[in-house]
């Protein structure tokens, strides 16, 4: 079932009021059975294959703490690489399956017709189960967390299995870490009155940027996108520049659903976006994007991949390398992000892109601070950070080109009509109003992104939350029903329109 | 145990939380609605309004409802108080919910339904679309409303019907917001207008009419199609299982309440299937000890004259309501249940509805001028104070019209809205409609686009009062029969 919906209205308030009538110690068992409700809400069958990786991945965790007890003399450290290496394929397969091998075989195709070798490969005809990508990763998480020795392993199946597929955050993230999550679910949660309001706020907030930004902006998204030969330059940036806005409100609307639902119970789920927009560099951005997602990555993929020091290892070039493979490590996980989003060549263009400015960035990063001095700019001043901000802003969003087209030849299309043309009249001339969107649905798009914006911006340094609770009850009362009447108002739902899905529910 | 105060205090401020959210969420509703949800399917809503027990009979089903029974008359003449509680093209399956609703709410010794749902194609007439009006009708407090709702969205053969629209309704599957008055008009700040703000306060503008919608067109006959049926077609004429169904609820819903039930045909324009399907009903209700009423055989004794007494071919218009609804007040006055209220003191409301009631027969002056100097000429006869013009596409020869008529663009024009061909986009003075500026008011109409289109918006800009005088520069004729068909105008 899907956040904004009524099926999701009723579910969350009965699942929260009997978590909290029922003792303590059963909670967690009546947290899973409404988290795999939750999920075979999509599909009953699906939920087989998330109890697989589930039970995968907790044996791999009771076997790594076996070896590493009782494996034979000077084995234990073989033992445990085998069974992370057997939870890591067994997972990985899964989902290269159901994601990846279609792909693969498209372009194993394409490779064989290229040697003169014409042969037609059967396919898979299977739907990508929802959140796949995402509980995949979390399960793996507490893999290698056990390897590491950083997490206690989790002997009680039932409460691991809670661990993965907790709903919240199940089918679109935050990918929860096992030393975050895990010991949360042993926690006797209270009511907390507090709390709870602080969540349903949060709820609140991220229900505004779904359904009344990211769905409204999507209409001038997918008119242009898929119709880009027809529209000048300005229309295809302004497009892009709402596309930016349509994928970050919708994945962080997400998470702050998920997040302030989890928090209502009593859980602290992490932080999965921290104001990107206001990045001042490439690596700041993925900082503040998708945190669970490019952290995960950093301490599973770049860091291993750096301390491997695999260049070294390279056929014929490799005693000629003296340091660290960074550059080249940042490169394959950004490769590997690119694919995780998406099993298409655009998909993989889009990680390069952002691998390859990421080392750019860090390769003319003294050369940077060598100018800044020479050029005596202030680089603490307003006017510096923000043309920061917009540099940044600006290549991730010829990145999203590359992310919202379907093919890499849609992408270059769009790049055609993007530079092919200069018409800024089209802001003024009424054009605007046939984009999907009439001229009151402009103004309260444009209205609801400065809100977002401002509160981004005091989101930063201040808790703004906690600020309205502070309030006395007739301001917060209006804050409250006001923000609810704007939702339901304002919203981009109901027969008039399509309600879109969240966009990460493909990954 | 110590009593502890501020969990309470607590517990009660999170409930007066809620009762403001209820009540914020309620009346936003309204207020969007207001020009958008058609009019004719709230004119049931002041039946909330009355306390339990105090209406006698009420009368359900779908426009055959509104535009024939006049509880107030029936009240005026025989003291018996009742309410329509009807939308339009209601489903059969609607009308059992809305059954279920009103006995629920007053508990009325009779309750009178119309059967021309039962009639009807399941799979055409039957489709849920039709029964979103009454859902978003009924109150959101109500068990009715959810159990309707559900009944609707899990019952297969009501899914495949989505589906089958019979080319009127939406094609999409209709979705928890269709029956809500929120989420259904959520979007309409885009077209805001004084309507709105006067429906802020609920039900007060219908509630004079008791659910009773009046029409004054004059619908001529020789216009009807000719329907024509084969022999055998004939033959296979049925009753369908789905209505002989929503029929036995209803009869076992009246038994289970002690309500008693009297079915009702309204009387239309019949085909010779339909006359056989009432044949039917009448002989089903007589088996299950039920009354069945049905007008259409009493056309003649009624006095009804199909030249004089409809408005369309299936709805009387308002010299039509009367005959039926005084003969619908008899009948239940010879039932001997109910006792004569227009002397009792507890229903002083009814009875001063009862004066402005008479006042609604005043019909108001409805003009058809082919050219503009026609037009011109008959603004002018009128002489009338105050113009308030309602146009169709940007109509430069209205503006002649306005001056030829003697009327300045400066004073004594209110030029309220321009219809652009899809919606109404209200200009400033829209709401000097709304008041009375001394005299009665007049409202010019000039539609570009097919009448019923204008009619249908504008019905709620025809004030009390009206003389309106039809102009279209593209299409006089429909136009005119467009505003015949739907006109409702008053007087105050």
């Amino acid at each position: 079932m899907l956040f904004n919906s009524v099926q999701f209205l009723i579910f969350f308030p009965a699942v929260t009021l009997l978590y909290f009538v029922i003792p303590y110690r059963v909670r967690y068992l009546w947290l899973l059975a409404a988290s795999y409700y939750f999920y075979m809400c999509w599909n009953p069958r699906y939920a087989l294959l998330m109890a697989g990786s589930t039970l995968v991945t907790w044996l791999s965790g009771l076997l790594i703490d076996w070896a590493g007890r009782a494996a034979p003399e000077g084995r234990a450290q073989q033992y445990k690489k085998l069974f992370v290496a057997i939870s890591c394929v067994l997972n990985l397969g899964v989902l290269f399956l159901f994601k990846y091998a279609n792909f693969a075989i498209a372009n194993l195709q394409r490779l064989l017709a290229a040697a003169g070798l014409a042969v037609q490969l059967p396919g898979f005809d299977v739907l990508l189960p929802v959140g796949i990508s995402f509980y995949t990763f979390q399960a793996l998480s507490y893999t290698l967390d056990v390897y590491r020795g950083e997490v206690e392993v989790e002997k009680n199946p039932l409460r691991y299995a809670l661990f993965v597929s907790f709903f919240p955050q199940l089918v679109a993230g935050p990918i929860e870490r096992s030393k975050n999550l895990l010991g949360q679910l042993y926690e006797n949660h209270t009511f907390d009155l507090q709390r709870a309001k602080s969540g349903l706020l949060l709820m609140l907030w991220g229900y505004f940027e779904k359904v009344v930004i990211a769905d409204r902006a999507a209409v001038v998204v997918s008119e242009v996108f898929d119709h880009y030969a027809a529209y000048g330059g300005v229309a295809c940036v302004l497009a892009v520049v709402l596309f930016a806005v349509q994928v970050y409100c919708d994945f962080a609307g997400y998470s702050d659903i998920a997040v302030g639902a989890a928090q209502v119970m009593g859980f602290r789920l992490m932080q999965n976006f921290r104001q990107p927009y206001f990045a001042r560099s490439m690596a700041d951005f993925w900082s503040r994007w998708h945190i669970s997602l490019s952290t995960w990555l950093g301490d599973y993929v770049f860091e291993p991949l750096v301390w491997s020091g695999w260049t070294r290892k390279l056929p014929l070039i490799g005693h000629y390398v003296t340091k660290p493979p960074v550059y080249s490590s940042l490169i394959i996980t950004f490769l590997i992000s690119g694919l995780w989003h998406g099993a298409s060549w655009n998909y993989v263009l889009w990680g390069l892109f952002h691998g390859v400015t990421q080392v750019i960035g860090k390769m003319s990063k003294p050369l940077r601070r060598r100018w800044i001095k020479k050029l005596h700019i202030k680089a603490k001043s307003p006017a510096w950070m923000l043309w920061q901000q917009l540099l940044v802003f600006g290549m991730v969003c010829i990145s999203y080109v590359f992310f919202r087209a379907d093919t890499i030849g849609a992408a270059l299309g769009y790049f055609g009509s993007m530079f092919g043309s200069f018409d800024p009249w089209i802001l003024f001339d009424g054009t605007l109003y046939h984009m999907g969107l009439t001229r009151v649905q402009w103004q309260v798009l444009l209205v609801s992104i400065a809100i977002l914006w401002l509160v981004d911006l005091k989101r930063g340094s201040t808790d703004l939350r906690g600020f309205v609770q502070k309030q006395p009850a007739v301001i917060r009362w209006a804050v409250y029903i006001g923000a609810v009447l704007i939702v339901v108002v304002f919203g981009h739902y109901g027969p008039q329109f399509d309600a879109a899905k969240f966009i990460y529910f493909q990954f | 145990m110590k009593f502890k105060l501020k969990p309470v205090l607590r517990a009660l401020r999170v409930l007066l939380f809620a009762v403001l959210l209820m009540a914020a969420l309620r009346y936003t509703g309204n207020f969007l609605c207001g020009s958008s949800e058609n009019p004719l399917n709230r004119a049931g809503e002041g039946l909330y309004y009355q306390l339990p027990g105090t209406v006698d009979v009420v009368y359900v089903g779908p426009s055959h409802v509104y535009s024939s029974i006049m509880p107030q008359l029936i009240f005026d003449q025989y003291g018996i108080t009742g309410y329509n509680f009807s939308t339009a093209a209601q489903s059969f399956e609607g009308t059992y919910w809305a059954l279920e609703e009103v006995i629920r709410l007053q508990h009325p010794k009779v309750a009178v339904v119309e059967l021309v749902g039962a009639t009807a194609d399941p799979t055409v007439r039957q489709a849920p679309i039709y029964y979103t009006g009454l859902c978003r009708l009924l109150s959101p407090f109500s068990p009715v409303k959810y159990r309707a709702v559900n009944a609707l969205m899990t019952d297969e053969k009501n899914s495949l019907a989505i589906r089958q629209s019979d080319g009127e309704g939406a094609a999409a599957p209709l979705d928890w917001t269709d029956f809500w008055r929120l989420t259904s008009f959520h979007a309409q700040y885009e077209t805001i207008s004084a309507q709105n703000f006067r429906d802020l306060a609920g039900p007060a503008l219908y509630a004079e009419s008791k659910g009773y919608s009046p029409n004054y067109a004059v619908f001529d006959p020789a216009s009807l199609p000719q329907q024509s049926y084969t022999a055998r077609q004939l033959q296979e004429v049925a009753l369908s299982d789905w209505s002989l169904n929503i029929l036995r609820r209803m009869v076992q819903l009246a038994r289970r309440t002690n309500t008693r039930l009297v079915f009702m045909v309204a009387p239309y324009f019949t085909d010779a299937r339909e006359q056989l399907l009432y044949a039917q009903l009448a002989d089903w209700a007589r088996q299950q000890g039920v009354e069945l009423i049905d007008y259409n055989k009493q056309k003649e004794s009624l006095g009804l004259n199909d030249a004089a007494d409809y408005s369309d071919m299936s709805h009387l218009n308002d010299a039509g309501a009367r005959k039926v609804s005084m003969a619908m007040g008899q009948y239940l006055a010879d039932t001997g249940l109910f006792a004569d209220k227009r002397q009792n003191g507890l229903y002083r409301g009814w009875q001063s509805d009862s004066g402005n009631y008479d006042l609604w027969a005043q019909v108001g002056a409805l003009y058809q001028n082919d050219s503009a100097a026609d037009a011109a000429q008959t603004l002018a006869a009128l002489n009338e104070d105050y113009v308030a013009v309602l146009a169709g596409t940007p109509d430069t020869q209205l503006a002649e019209v306005l001056q030829a008529a003697g009327f300045d663009a400066q004073q004594g024009v209110s030029l309220c809205a321009v219809f652009d061909g899809s919606s109404w986009q209200l200009q400033t003075g829209a709401d000097r409609l709304e008041r009375n500026v001394g005299g009665r008011k007049l409202v010019a109409l000039a539609s570009g686009e097919g009448g019923y289109t204008v009619v249908d918006q504008t019905s709620q800009y025809v004030e009390r009062g009206v003389a309106v005088c039809v102009y279209s520069t593209l299409n006089g004729e429909q136009a005119y029969a467009g505003v015949l068909s739907g006109l409702t105008a008053q007087t105050k």
